[in-house]
């Protein structure tokens, strides 16, 4: 493990410019050649109440946040409040004398202050700025170069006049130069010294699904603002014009799913996102979807819930709710990556797959994914395969084409609206090949085991689910979707202490993988991890494998899990 | 050239014998034939009602949705494809009722969709409920002591909103009715046409005959359908005496023409796109 690693975190009042000074932490760690995971907790409010953000930083690969706090800067007197239990034996605290006074902290952690205020305003700034200036004291004690974190403050002021980026600068100057004369004495035990690194990417979970998406050829994109779903909207609303595709801003989520249907059918890859609330709102029209054999994408940013619940933090709530909404039985995909790489690479397989076997197909993220950033290196666009699936061109499509024949692989050759010499039908009611309403017994028994059959057909190109850790492992380790980085990191501190695990990531829910894992879990001791309060993905595994994980690690309070945490419950068990 | 039969399927039609249903089909072949279109430029979006099962007999790219929700799925298939003529069909319970909050925005965003109401005030295909154009006092099966809400308003309704083209017109009078749709699917924008059309099984009041006793045509009485604040108080006018025809006009920039350039069709462009450029802004 890299001894230099560390933990950081600003804290203070929202407002003040926490998630700005946190972006901007961020690439200079990512400049200065480290991995970064970065996580950020706030209430659903624009001003006051508690905004915290945190970065993990190392030479080495981060998969999650971690808990104990390394270098803490505290805005105000709720940030010390809050955090000083979480300080690590080895922590440096920053503190805002202008707002906090000093706490009695325990031998070893070291106590800087500066008047973060005063600053600002010294030169010509205004309170806000205080991030800026503690941006640049950080830049200081951790040795890192001013010109990167000059770069990142103009990168944030993009829509700004040069007087408002100068000044920002200057403030942030005042702090380094501050530092430099004041706070200059006594080893700090980590540095953000330059490294010589290739270059990598800092990008949180909607950045790589945005970036999927586009990759992917996603030409249609309808969704109605919700969280924590909305910087996929900032996205696509940015970049529709240049890149000549739509961001469609319906009246509800039944327009959104709805509108996406509707482009969906002229042959547009087609998308549309929402949290748990703005799904159930277009829960008829995904049955829709699955009657008409229309191929969809859906995004569902996971929150605690029911209803309102609690709208900026995480849970995993929803795996059954998606895996059943709507009436009836139809074909769909249920996908759930676990990092931000996997939110690229399965937003193109989403895709591929909605349109190869011409059903909806839902990725679930959540909160804590959607949110979180992480220094991931280049991604090679070269490896992006697009499959379309079966097709009937222009000059083929003709009076007697059968839309939705009785394929023996359940897939029946798609044509699009507006794009062939004949028309053809579409229609919600249950219909015959042709696409006309038909209630007769027969017609209805064959095309509902035809449309089934497509997910039996998908089953055989299905990727296994990988198991990470090591083959002498005493404890098998059971998790879907964004658990996964935090899993990975709770096995390195285990194996640090000579507990081998193995840990089986499930991305693919449905159709589910039901023999690797029933191989996984058989006769061996396991545990279920996952963030709802009933162990969805365990009920899952019974119904699909018969068999009963004993041991379960619920998490229901909003937070992620910490790797420090699942590290704790393993070595209880065993 | 472009044939009536072009635009009929084989299959049988289930509508009742009389029905106010078959004007509006007859007329929308006509319209189709006059404005000389092929059945493969034209995309009828349906809802579910009695007038849903037109997705059987009309022979166009037909997509017979879910209740209340043509509108959006309409908008989607116009932004994805310009070229096509796009028309939403829709009962008054599906419109009015579900479909009630993506009319106002249609209205407010016109997109070039043409969306017909078939307003025969009343649920018919779950068989004589009261609906949003329902009039006060009408006993039904949801209101035995007679209608207790207020009869909404389509025309006013699309005005209010900002529509660009608001007409009515009457199932009974096809040649009407065919003008009305020709002028309707010409005009570039969102375009309502409320159809007045009786439902001879389960509305004994407002029938084929009360109608033709109260219809007079717009167009007769010099009227021009270019000033809201007059369209909107005529759009008021019920009872004795039921205007017919263009109620109000205008020119607005479409929402395609505000998204895509001038001549872009979005499902011809190819899917293939570089993001390295994309990826530069997270380095």
């Amino acid at each position: 493990m890299d001894k230099n690693a560390f933990n950081f975190r600003i804290a203070g009042e929202a407002g003040y410019g926490i998630v700005s000074a946190g972006l901007a932490f961020a690439k200079i760690a990512l400049r200065s050649g480290y991995f970064v995971f970065d996580y950020s907790e706030y209430p659903s409010l624009i001003r006051g109440g508690h905004n915290v953000y945190s970065a993990r930083v190392s030479k080495e690969q981060v998969h999650s946040p971690y808990l104990p706090i390394d270098f803490l800067i505290a805005l105000n007197q709720e940030a010390i409040d809050f955090h000083k239990d979480q300080l690590s034996p080895r922590a440096v605290i920053l503190l805002n004398s202008d707002k906090v006074s000093p706490p009695a902290l325990k031998k070893g952690i070291k106590l800087l202050s500066a008047p973060l205020i005063k600053l600002a305003l010294d030169s010509h700034g205004s309170e806000v700025m205080m991030n800026n200036v503690a941006l640049g004291i950080t830049a200081f004690l951790l040795k890192a170069d001013f010109s990167i974190l000059e770069a990142a403050i103009k990168e944030a002021f993009a829509w700004a006049n040069s007087d408002i980026v100068d000044l920002n600068i200057k403030v942030a100057k005042k702090g380094f130069d501050f530092a430099k004369d004041n706070l200059g004495s006594g080893e700090i035990p980590f540095n953000l010294k330059k490294l010589e690194t290739k270059d990598r990417l800092l990008l949180n979970g909607n950045d790589a699904f945005c970036l999927g998406a586009i990759k992917a050829g996603c030409k249609f994109f309808a969704a109605y603002p919700m969280t924590p779903i909305n910087s996929i909207i900032t996205y696509f609303a940015s970049k529709a014009k240049e890149l000549g595709i739509v961001y469609f801003q319906p009246e509800d989520e039944i327009a959104a799913i709805n509108s996406a249907l509707g482009a969906a059918v002229c042959g547009l890859r087609s998308m549309t996102a929402s949290s748990g609330g703005g799904f159930s709102l277009m829960v008829e029209a995904l049955g829709m979807a699955g009657m008409t054999e229309t191929p969809l994408v859906i995004i569902d940013g996971q929150r605690p819930g029911p209803s309102s619940g609690m709208p900026t933090w995480t849970g995993q709530g929803d795996l059954r709710f998606v895996l059943t909404a709507s009436q009836d039985d139809f074909p769909r995909v249920i996908l759930a990556p676990g990092d931000v790489e996997e939110c690229f690479w399965l937003m193109v397989d989403a895709f591929n797959l909605a349109e190869k076997y011409q059903l909806p197909v839902i990725v679930l993220t959540d909160k804590y994914l959607a949110e979180s950033r992480q220094a991931i290196e280049l991604i090679d666009e070269t490896k992006v395969k697009i499959d379309r699936g079966q097709r009937i061109s222009l000059k083929d499509c003709s009076q007697d084409y059968k839309r939705y024949g009785f394929a023996k692989d359940g897939v029946s050759p798609r044509a699009f609206i507006g794009q062939t010499k004949e028309p053809f039908f579409t229609t919600s009611y249950e219909h015959d090949e042709f696409g006309f309403a038909s209630e007769d017994a027969e017609n209805r028994k064959t095309m509902m085991r035809k449309r089934m059959k497509k997910l039996e057909t998908l089953e055989k190109e299905m990727p296994k689910p990988v198991v990470y850790g090591s083959k002498k492992a005493k404890i098998g380790l059971i998790s879907w979707g964004s658990n996964k980085g935090i899993i990975l990191e709770a096995q390195k501190i285990l194996q640090a202490q000579g507990v081998e695990t193995d840990f089986l990531h499930l991305n693919f829910l449905n159709p589910f993988p039901a023999k690797p894992v029933a191989e996984f879990c058989r006769d061996r001791q396991t545990l279920l991890i996952e963030q709802n309060i009933s162990g969805q993905l365990g009920g899952l595994i019974r119904e699909k494998t018969g068999l009963r994980i004993e041991n379960q690690f619920l998490k229901y309070d909003g937070r992620p899990f910490f790797p420090e945490e699942i590290a704790e419950k393993v070595k209880q068990i065993l | 050239m472009s044939e009536v039969n072009q635009f009929k399927t084989q299959a049988k039609i289930i509508w009742c014998q009389g029905c106010g249903n078959f004007g509006i089909l007859t007329a929308l072949e006509n319209a189709f034939k006059k404005l000389n279109l092929n059945p493969n430029q034209v995309v009828a979006v349906y809802g579910i009602g009695c007038h849903s099962h037109m997705a059987n007999y009309l022979r166009v790219y037909n997509f017979e949705g879910i209740h209340g929700r043509t509108l959006p799925i309409a908008t989607g298939v116009k932004i994805a494809n310009r070229k096509l003529k796009v028309i939403s069909i829709a009962g008054d319970g599906d419109q009015l009722g579900e479909g009630a909050n993506h009319l106002v925005h249609a209205s407010r965003k016109n997109p070039d969709i043409t969306c017909l109401i078939h307003n025969n005030q009343i649920y018919s295909l779950t068989v004589g409920q009261a609906s949003p154009t329902s009039e006060k006092g009408i006993k039904t099966k949801t209101t035995p002591q007679g209608v207790v809400d207020q009869q909404l308003n389509p025309l006013a309704l699309a005005i209010a909103s900002g529509a660009t083209f608001v007409a009515r017109s009457f199932s009974g009078d096809v040649p009407h009715l065919i003008k009305i749709l020709i002028e309707a699917i010409n005009h570039k924008g969102f375009a309502l046409v409320d159809i007045l059309q009786p439902c001879i099984s389960l509305n004994y009041i407002n029938t084929f005959a009360w109608y033709r006793e109260r219809i007079y045509r717009l167009e007769e009485t010099g009227y021009l359908p270019n000033d809201k604040n007059l369209a909107f108080a005529k759009a008021q006018e019920w009872g004795e005496k039921i205007p017919t025809g263009i109620f109000y006009k205008e020119e607005r920039l479409t929402l395609e023409d505000q998204f895509l350039g001038k001549d872009t069709v979005l499902a011809d462009q190819p899917l293939g796109i570089l993001v390295k450029d994309l990826l530069k802004e997270f380095l």
